[in-house]
């Protein structure tokens, strides 16, 4: 006997938002300044129908930039940020990153997106693909906050490991204390300030608590870089992850790098509710 | 107000590694057998896990270039293991350390399990690491907690995936590649990994759709999932998903896909599916 899921009124719904000819995506031009927010760029018109979640894909920059995308809904030239300064680490022409953001958006929604970039007039490709409710929670979640990305920088929270090979370095303060509750978390984690990459691993903590006293809430999340490539497809972590508003959090590392500049990494965090 | 979930104790959600290797930064290593496309033994990641966990973080890590590996993830005593999670797919060109990519799959397990695993590769030989982050109970996973996972389309006597072949047409949707003739349990959320065959002979881009029906009827239910690679970069295979995708048992699934490459030699793509009940 077949299962179509009791109690979901929208069975099996998915639609690509972002689509460009030649088998593209919408193409985002950071701002005629450095650091500067461009112009915001429509994705979709109107959403098809209540969505719960959104893969979101980026492409093809024409450089290697560091770079913030918001991702934004209302009527063209009313657009309200959606999700914010979502941080990308490029490299010519490749690909990216995707990541799963389970946000409630509703039917007839317009779609938009906007880049900056830490150097002029940068461009990145994106797109999304949405779905209907499916295993996620009938109440849907609603918001983003973004922790640790410096938007005057266009740059995310630097973790050093230190200078000793496989042994974890100090804190680093993401934030001082969350400002809503947090259900789900998508970390930025870019194992990128070494100017040639070499062929080194990480393993990342996140903590909570006060500074002295921060206690291991996620363990030994895994992350490596390749010799002379880009750690492209790692960057975004994306897991359920419950931390009540009014949490300090923080991150600390190890790395086989022991490397001033190779073995640093950027943190960024994302906590939806 | 704080506000830490009822019904989770302690300091809320609990988060525990499995058999990282802090030594050296890495994971689990995870030898298959010396024979190409033939499972090793199953080698044991943690004795007992510590809580009831709704899911875990997969991250494997290769450094055998070119070579393609699957890993079981399984349960159970030593000589009695049972497969919990099919045919994990990782692949990767050109690296000599790399992660094909960190994915958070649903998967409730007891706590006092044993997990253990096994792997092959298409080399025969070397190993993968691979490093396991168990979750524990999650509102966002609530509503269903993951029972099983069954893979599709994987072929194991080549340890790859089925081909799906965009055409000598660009950006033209290509045939129908089927990946399961039926599902064999009603599912409700989809992952794919898809790999690229042949290193493309430029920056390249793919949309791939997912459909059901027979063949010949098929109806797309997911459309124009996006990847693209850099022609010779260091590729790795890649996750999409999970997704939400509820589907009733004994449906039939296939792929098609369209890409910017005509070139027959560069054009096509590799697709795994994995499907939740």
């Amino acid at each position: 006997m077949g299962s179509w899921a009791l109690g979901f009124d929208h069975g099996t719904k998915a639609e690509a938002a972002g689509l460009a000819g030649s088998t593209d995506l919408v193409a985002l031009s950071g701002g005629s300044a450095n650091n500067t927010k461009g112009a915001w760029t429509q994705l979709l018109a109107a959403t098809a129908f209540d969505a719960h979640a959104m893969l979101l894909v980026f492409n093809d920059p024409d450089a290697s930039f560091n770079g913030l995308v918001d991702i934004g809904i209302g009527a063209s030239g009313s657009e309200r940020v959606l999700l914010p300064d979502l941080y990308i680490r490029t490299e010519t022409n490749k690909f990216v990153g995707r990541l799963m953001v389970p946000v409630a958006i509703p039917a007839g929604t317009r779609l938009s997106a906007r880049l900056q970039a830490d150097s002029t007039v940068r461009v990145i490709d994106v797109g999304a693909t949405l779905f209907a409710r499916g295993f996620l929670p009938p109440y849907g979640l609603q918001r983003a906050d973004v922790y640790g990305v410096f938007v005057s920088s266009t740059s995310a929270t630097s973790v050093d490991p230190g200078g000793t090979g496989n042994t974890k370095g100090s804190w680093a303060q993401i934030v001082a204390s969350t400002s809503r509750p947090i259900r789900y978390l998508i970390a930025f984690i870019s194992p990128h300030d070494g100017a040639q990459l070499q062929d080194n691993g990480w393993l990342i903590d996140l903590g909570i608590g006060a500074s002295g006293q921060e206690k291991v809430l996620v363990p030994n999340i895994p992350s490596t870089s390749d010799n002379g490539d880009e750690p492209e497809h790692q960057q975004y972590l994306c897991l359920p992850c419950h931390i009540p508003a009014g949490t300090r959090i923080a991150c600390r590392a190890q790395s086989t790098s022991t490397d001033a500049s190779d073995r640093i990494i950027r943190v960024a965090l994302y906590g939806f509710g | 107000m704080g506000d830490w979930p009822v019904g989770i104790t302690d300091i809320g959600q609990q988060f525990a590694d499995v058999g990282t290797q802090t030594s050296d930064s890495s994971g689990n290593n995870i030898a298959p057998s010396g024979t190409a496309h033939q499972k090793g033994a199953w080698e044991q990641l943690i004795q007992s896990t510590p809580f009831d966990s709704a899911g875990l973080l997969w991250a494997p890590s290769l450094v055998q270039t070119g070579a393609r590996y699957s890993v079981d993830l399984g349960i159970g005593a030593a000589g009695s293991e049972k497969i919990l999670i099919p045919d994990l797919f990782a692949h990767v060109n050109n690296f000599s350390r790399g992660m094909p990519m960190r994915t958070f799959l649903p998967m409730s397990i007891p706590a006092a399990t044993r997990l253990a695993a096994r792997s092959q590769s298409s080399a025969g030989g070397n190993s993968i690491d691979a490093n396991l982050l168990l979750v524990s109970a999650a509102h966002l996973l609530a509503p269903f907690p993951a029972a099983r996972i069954d893979t599709y389309g994987f072929v194991a006597g080549s340890t790859a995936g089925t081909g799906v072949d965009p055409g000598g047409s660009v950006n033209t949707k290509g045939s129908w590649a089927q990946l399961a003739s039926g599902t064999t349990y009603p599912c409700q959320l989809a992952m794919l990994a898809v790999y690229f065959p042949t290193t493309p002979s430029s920056e390249s881009r793919w949309y791939l759709d997912l459909g059901i029906g027979a063949s010949g009827s098929e109806r797309v239910v997911v459309p124009n999932l996006f990847f693209g690679t850099a022609a010779t970069n260091a590729m790795r295979s890649q996750f999409i998903g999970p997704f939400p995708l509820t589907l009733p048992a004994g449906t039939r699934i296939a792929a098609r896909a369209q890409s910017t490459l005509s070139s027959a030699t560069y054009r096509k793509v590799n697709v795994i599916l994995y499907l939740w009940a």
